[in-house]
C-alpha cells in the first residue's frame, strides 16, 4: 500500500544524510592534517592515539583538534537553529542572527572592554587580558536582547511579525548604543579592539568553552529534532497550528530561546559567524525538502560541514596568517547562497 | 443520533465588530450539518469557534457533553478535524509530509509506522496517493482541496469541519468530494459544513443553519430552510428553487 514513489524519496533522503556524515568524517582527518606545521595523516593520526609531549601532539590535540571540534559542535547548532527559527518565522531569511544578536554581543564586548578594562590591542594582535569578562558581558548582553524582544513579541501576541519588528527595533537600538560608546568614550584602539573581536574565530574557543558548547548542544539538537513535527505545521501556519492541538506561541518561545542560547553561547565565545544559520538550512532543502524530519538532521551535519570546511580552508590557505571562521563563511557562503538561490529559483521560499 | 456538538449562545467580537451574536445549534454523529449565508455572515468563524481556534466572548462549544473550555487543546485535536478555506501552499513540504501533520494530535514523540500507515489510508481515500511526493506549491487548487481533506481524514476524527470544501474543484471533484462527505457520515462521523453552494447543502445536509450578520436566521432540516421567501431576505437577491433541489439566481 505504501507508494514506490514514497519508498524511493526516502531511500534517497537517508543516502544523502549519510554521504554528508561520511563526508564530514573524511574532511575531518583531513582538517586536522592541514597547517602549517606539517605532517602525514598517519602522523596525525600516531599522536591521536598516543599523545606524547612532541610538537605535532601539542599542534594537534591543542590546536587543530579542539578548533575542529569546535566547528562541528557550534556548526551543527547554528546550521539546526537557522533551520528551526525559519519554520517558527515562515520566513527563509529569519536566522537566529534576526534577533540581533549580533549587534547585542557587540555592545556586550564594547561595555565589557570599557567599563571593565577588559582588553586592548596591539598593532598586530588582540590582547584580551581577562577573555572570560569579555564572553560573559557579550553573553549577557545577549541573553538580555532576546528577553527584550520576547517581552516586546509577547505584548504584541507572539506572532511571527512581532518576533522580526520587535527584533529589528531593539537591533537598531544596540547598534545606536554601540556607535554612541564608540563615539563618546571608546578610543580608536578599543574601537579596533570591539571591531576584531567581531570576526569570528574557531581558535579563542578553549577546552573549558568547548565543555560548555557541547554540554549546551545535548539540550539543543535534540529539543529541535523532537519538535520536527511541529515545525512541518508552523510552516502552514498558526491556524492550522493551533487546531492540531499545538500551540505555536509556545513553539516560537520555545525554539526562539533554544536557537538564542546557542547562538549567544557561540557568538560570545568565538565571536559572530553568521552565516552558517542561513546557508546550511537552504542548501539542506535543496537536497532532502522542506519536511523537517530529515531537514533537521540535515542542516546539522551541513552546519558542521560548512563550518569545519570554513576553518579549515581559512587556516591553510594563506598559513601562517589565520582569516577568521566568520569571513570564511561569508566568503565560501554568499556564493553558495546565490547559487542555491538560482537553482532553487522559487523553490527556495516558504512564505 | 446522539449530539455531538453542542453550541450554545456563542458571542464572538473582533474589535468592536460582532461577528456572532447567540449563535447555538446541535449536530449529531452520521449528521452533515451546513451553514450558509452571505459573505460575512460568520460561517468560517463559527466553524473556528466549534475548532476551538476561536475564544467566544460568551457561550460554550460542548463536545459530547464537555465545553471545550474544559478538554486540553489536543485531546480536542484528537477527536475533531479541520478543513480550512484555503491551504497555504507551505513551502517544499511533499504532500505526504502533509498529511502526516493530521497525525500531530496523536503524537507523542515521532511519527511511528501506525502514523504513516494511517496517513497513507487518508490520503487514499481521498484519492491523492499518487501526489505523495509532489511538494505542496506544485499543487492546483482542487488537489491541494483533497490533500487538506486527507489531512484531516489522516487524525482520525470523529467530528470533521469543513470550510468551502468544494469551492475550489471542478464539478467532477465537487460530486466526488460529496460523495465522500456522505461516505463519511454513513461511518458516523459528525460533519459541519461553510458552504457558498446552496445546491450542494440541500442534497447533502440533514440539518442547515442560515447566518446573517453573525445571527442564526433559519435553522432546520433543508425542506424547511430553503424556501424562496428565508433565501431572498437573507441574500438579498431572489433566489429560485427548482426541482431535484437545485437552488438558482434568476439570469
Amino acid at each position: 500500500m505504501r507508494p514506490r514513489g514514497l519508498l524511493r524519496a526516502r531511500r534517497r533522503r537517508r543516502l544523502i544524510l549519510l554521504i554528508l556524515l561520511l563526508s564530514l568524517l573524511l574532511l575531518l582527518p583531513l582538517s586536522l592534517a592541514l597547517g602549517p606545521y606539517r605532517a602525514s595523516p598517519l602522523q596525525v593520526l600516531r599522536v591521536l592515539l598516543h599523545p606524547d609531549d612532541s610538537i605535532l601532539s601539542t599542534v594537534v590535540w591543542d590546536l587543530r583538534l579542539r578548533r575542529a571540534l569546535a566547528a562541528l559542535i557550534v556548526g551543527a547548532v547554528l546550521g539546526i537553529s537557522g533551520t528551526a527559527v525559519q519554520a517558527c518565522m515562515r520566513n527563509p531569511l529569519a536566522s537566529p542572527f534576526t534577533f540581533g544578536l549580533a549587534h547585542a554581543a557587540s555592545l556586550g564586548v564594547a561595555v565589557a572592554l570599557l567599563l571593565m578594562h577588559a582588553g586592548s590591542v596591539g598593532r598586530f594582535a588582540l590582547s584580551i587580558y581577562n577573555p572570560f569578562l569579555v564572553s560573559a558581558s557579550a553573553f549577557l548582553f545577549s541573553l538580555l536582547q532576546v528577553l527584550l524582544i520576547l517581552l516586546l513579541a509577547h505584548r504584541a501576541g507572539l506572532d511571527a511579525r512581532a518576533l522580526v519588528l520587535s527584533a529589528i527595533a531593539l537591533s537598531f537600538a544596540y547598534q545606536s548604543f554601540l556607535y554612541l560608546l564608540q563615539y563618546f568614550v571608546l578610543n580608536e584602539i578599543l574601537v579596533s579592539t570591539v571591531i576584531f573581536w567581531t570576526f569570528g574565530d574557531l581558535g579563542r574557543i578553549g577546552w573549558l568553552e568547548l565543555e560548555i558548547l557541547l554540554l549546551s548542544s545535548f539540550l539543543i539538537l535534540p529539543y529541535f529534532l523532537y519538535r520536527g513535527p511541529d515545525y512541518d505545521l508552523m510552516i502552514t501556519g498558526d491556524e492550522l497550528t493551533r487546531s492540531s492541538g499545538t500551540s505555536p506561541e509556545r513553539v516560537r518561545l520555545e525554539s526562539v530561546i533554544m536557537a538564542a542560547l546557542g547562538t549567544a553561547l557561540a557568538t560570545s565565545f568565538a565571536g559572530i559567524i553568521g552565516f552558517v544559520c542561513l546557508v546550511a538550512p537552504h542548501a539542506s532543502r535543496l537536497l532532502v525538502g522542506g519536511g523537517h524530519r530529515y531537514l533537521l538532521p540535515t542542516s546539522a551535519v551541513m552546519g558542521s560541514l560548512l563550518l569545519l570546511l570554513s576553518d579549515t580552508v581559512g587556516r591553510t590557505v594563506i598559513a601562517p596568517t589565520v582569516i577568521p571562521v566568520g569571513i570564511m563563511t561569508s566568503l565560501i557562503g554568499s556564493p553558495l547562497l546565490v547559487y542555491l538561490l538560482l537553482r532553487g529559483g522559487r523553490r527556495g521560499g516558504q512564505d | 443520533m446522539a449530539v455531538r456538538i453542542r453550541v450554545k449562545g456563542v458571542t464572538v467580537t473582533y474589535g468592536g465588530f460582532r461577528a456572532l451574536s447567540g449563535a447555538s445549534l446541535e449536530v449529531g454523529g452520521g449528521e452533515i450539518l451546513s451553514l450558509v449565508g452571505p459573505n460575512g455572515s460568520g460561517k468560517t468563524t463559527l466553524l473556528r469557534v466549534i475548532d476551538g481556534v476561536l475564544r467566544p466572548r460568551r457561550g460554550t462549544v460542548y463536545l459530547d457533553g464537555s465545553s471545550l473550555r474544559e478538554l486540553p487543546p489536543r485531546e480536542v485535536a484528537r477527536r475533531m478535524g479541520m478543513v480550512p478555506q484555503r491551504t497555504p501552499p507551505a513551502g517544499m513540504l511533499t504532500v505526504f509530509d502533509f498529511v502526516l501533520t493530521g497525525r500531530r494530535p496523536h503524537l507523542n514523540l515521532l511519527p511511528c509506522r501506525e502514523d504513516e500507515e494511517k496517513a497513507l489510508k487518508a490520503m487514499e481515500e481521498v484519492g491523492v496517493l499518487h501526489l505523495a511526493e509532489r511538494t505542496l506549491e506544485g499543487l492546483s487548487g482542487g488537489e491541494l482541496q483533497r490533500v487538506s481533506i486527507a489531512r484531516a481524514l489522516a487524525g482520525e476524527p470523529e467530528v470533521l469541519l469543513l470550510d468551502e470544501p468544494t469551492s475550489n474543484l471542478d464539478p467532477r471533484y465537487q460530486v466526488e468530494i460529496l460523495e465522500l462527505l456522505r461516505d463519511l457520515r454513513s461511518k458516523g462521523l459528525c460533519l459541519v459544513m461553510a458552504t457558498h453552494d446552496l445546491t450542494h447543502a440541500y442534497r447533502i445536509s440533514d440539518k442547515v443553519v442560515v447566518l446573517k450578520e453573525g445571527r442564526i436566521f433559519s435553522a432546520g432540516i433543508p425542506q424547511e430552510v430553503f424556501r424562496p421567501e428565508i433565501l431572498s431576505q437573507v441574500y438579498g437577491v431572489r433566489l429560485k428553487v427548482l426541482p431535484e433541489h437545485r437552488i438558482v439566481a434568476p439570469a
